[in-house]
């Protein structure tokens, strides 16, 4: 028994790096909805990549430590402070028993990311401690964090931790305006060449009606052409689909497996893991990228930060 | 069956395939065809990070930093040149569900009535009148197509779909019905509602049905749906 949830924050979830090879049996992806933020904590925190940590949502817990142990805070910016002293984002903080740390709201960006240098004891769904709500799979009981909640915790591997000389460049910052590399889905032919245009130069904006399934955008309408019969196709984590008359709704961690309506574009993998910090009122654009282009920057990526090749 | 034709392979996204197949070219059984397909793929774990079914396509999905595009792409097209496709012969066993179709289960019962111009009764008939096949699983976790519907029963998708369904809900749309295992929202319209779990973390096999399954169901009343629900408790 050592952390203590002493109040939860808006939506605090315990996640790791998802749940994979289930998908055709309806069992969505899940783990963090900011895949990139999770592994640089594990990373900066020289933890195995697929280590669980929470997942803070646009306003953050308060926390109180009955162990001493070593945490790393990734993500959005929420000014963690630990007894009310503020502490660094992405450096590693120690805590000792009766120590709090609080995370505040962020003002940007949409996740924060708590690593632990201990594991934290949960229930494992088909080999993942991911928390997935609707199904209450995962995490502690399934169920976001409550007040009074206690979590586990085991194995200390403080001495692992990465003595980073400067992590300035891999903080990463973030904004309320978006561009994202994507290229055209299965159905991007449904919508006609003036639609096509508007896909990728309009201004779209997140509107309240988001959450770990998907984020839903408001912005011009697109025309679709109508077909009498779309059968239901296979879904995952980045596809943007439209419903014929509505807003269009970009996937996140938890998104189904299946859907009916056009799928217009798939989010590039190098830009994917910043769905899960689209906030409401967030504006967003999408760049069309081809896939050899998409590669070249993925590869980039992997460069600077090795951990992406796991995640 | 003779193999005079191929899936196609389209591109989704810098980390997927769609591999797609037109009806006309296998005789009725393309669902069957795509679900062998994709489980034998499935066998292929070190490549491929999940095969997404659906009923007429599905997905691959691979780490491009493990696997470049055209290596992926090369590996998946000698794969299905290698795959031998035999029509099922298995009969699966049929599994009964039970549903009420009563008042306070079937928010939308009425509506396809009117739509249809059939009474309650004869809607209920119809719908458990079918022995169905589960055409694919997916969505959420354990939820069912199951098809076909009978025609008269035909609809499209609810215009505004529901907030909040509870489990078990059946729908209809289309020619498929299905069951919503979790609750949450839905599009489909509610005709009835079981009081069997079939999906349950908690079990052995959390999955109730799995595709190629055949189900029928039988219509109970409320008193039953409730008895069946405290019978599940103990």
């Amino acid at each position: 028994m050592s952390i203590e949830v002493v109040s939860p924050g808006l939506q605090t979830t315990i996640q790791d790096n998802g749940r994979y090879g289930w998908r055709h049996m309806g069992v969505p992806q899940s783990g963090a909805a900011d895949l990139f933020s999770f592994g640089l904590a594990n990373f900066l925190h020289g933890q195995s990549y697929d280590s669980s940590v929470l997942e803070c949502t646009l306003s953050g817990p308060r926390l109180r430590f009955l162990k001493s142990m070593q945490i790393l805070m990734t993500g959005a910016d929420m000014q963690p402070e630990i007894n009310g002293k503020q502490v660094a984002m992405f450096i590693p903080c120690k805590v000792k028993p009766g120590d709090e740390l609080t995370m505040h709201a962020c003002l940007v960006g949409c996740r924060s990311y708590i690593a632990f240098s201990e594991d934290l004891v949960c229930d494992a769904f088909m080999g993942s401690n991911s928390t997935y709500l609707p199904a209450k799979l995962g995490g502690l009981n399934g169920k976001a964090l409550e007040s009074g909640d206690v979590i586990p915790t085991a194995g200390d591997k403080t001495n692992q931790v990465r003595q980073l000389k400067s992590v300035a460049d891999l903080r990463q910052t973030f904004s309320n305006e978006w561009v994202f590399m994507a290229m055209p889905g299965p159905e991007f032919d449904l919508i006609d060449e003036a639609s096509k245009t508007l896909l990728f130069s309009a201004t779209y904006t997140v509107s309240n009606d988001s959450n770990r399934m998907g984020s839903r955008l408001v912005g011009p309408d697109l025309k679709i052409k109508k077909t009498d019969h779309m059968i239901s196709g296979p879904l995952f984590p980045g596809t943007l689909q439209c419903p014929t008359e509505g807003s269009p709704i970009l996937l996140g961690a938890d998104a189904q497996t299946l859907g009916g309506y056009p799928r217009l574009l798939q989010i590039a993998l190098v830009d994917r893991h910043l769905i899960g910090q689209l906030r409401p009122g967030d504006r967003i654009k999408f760049q069309k990228i081809s896939i050899s282009e998409a590669y070249e920057q993925l590869q980039q990526q992997a460069l600077l930060f090795p951990f992406i090749s796991n995640i | 069956m003779k193999k005079n034709f191929k899936p196609s392979i389209t591109q989704f996204g810098d980390d997927a395939f769609l591999v797609r197949a037109e009806a006309k070219e296998l005789q009725g059984k393309l669902n069957e065809y795509i679900l062998a397909l994709a489980k034998y793929l499935r066998r292929f774990e070190g490549t491929w990070i999940d095969v997404i079914s659906a009923e007429e396509s599905f997905a691959v999905r691979f780490n491009p930093l493990e696997i470049s595009v055209a290596n992926a792409y090369k590996q998946l097209d000698e794969k299905i040149d290698a795959f031998n496709f035999q029509k099922s012969n298995q009969n699966h066993p049929i599994v009964n569900i039970p549903v009420c179709y009563s008042d306070g289960f079937a928010p939308d019962l009425q509506i396809v009535a009117q739509e249809k111009s059939l009474s309650i009764d004869d809607v209920v008939e119809q719908h458990t009148s079918v022995t169905y096949r589960v055409t694919v699983i997916g969505f959420t976790p354990g939820f069912a197509y199951l098809g076909d519907l009978p025609e008269a029963l035909f609809m499209p998708r609810r215009s505004v779909p529901r907030l909040y369904l509870q489990p078990g809900s059946i729908g209809i749309t289309g020619h498929r019905t299905g069951i919503y295992p979790l609750g949450g929202p839905g599009g489909w319209q509610i005709i009835g509602c079981s009081p069997m779990a079939l999906f349950d973390p908690s079990s052995e096999n959390p999955f109730k049905l799995s595709t190629g399954m055949r189900v029928k169901f039988t219509a109970i009343s409320p008193e039953q749906f409730h008895q069946y629900k405290t019978q599940r408790r103990q």
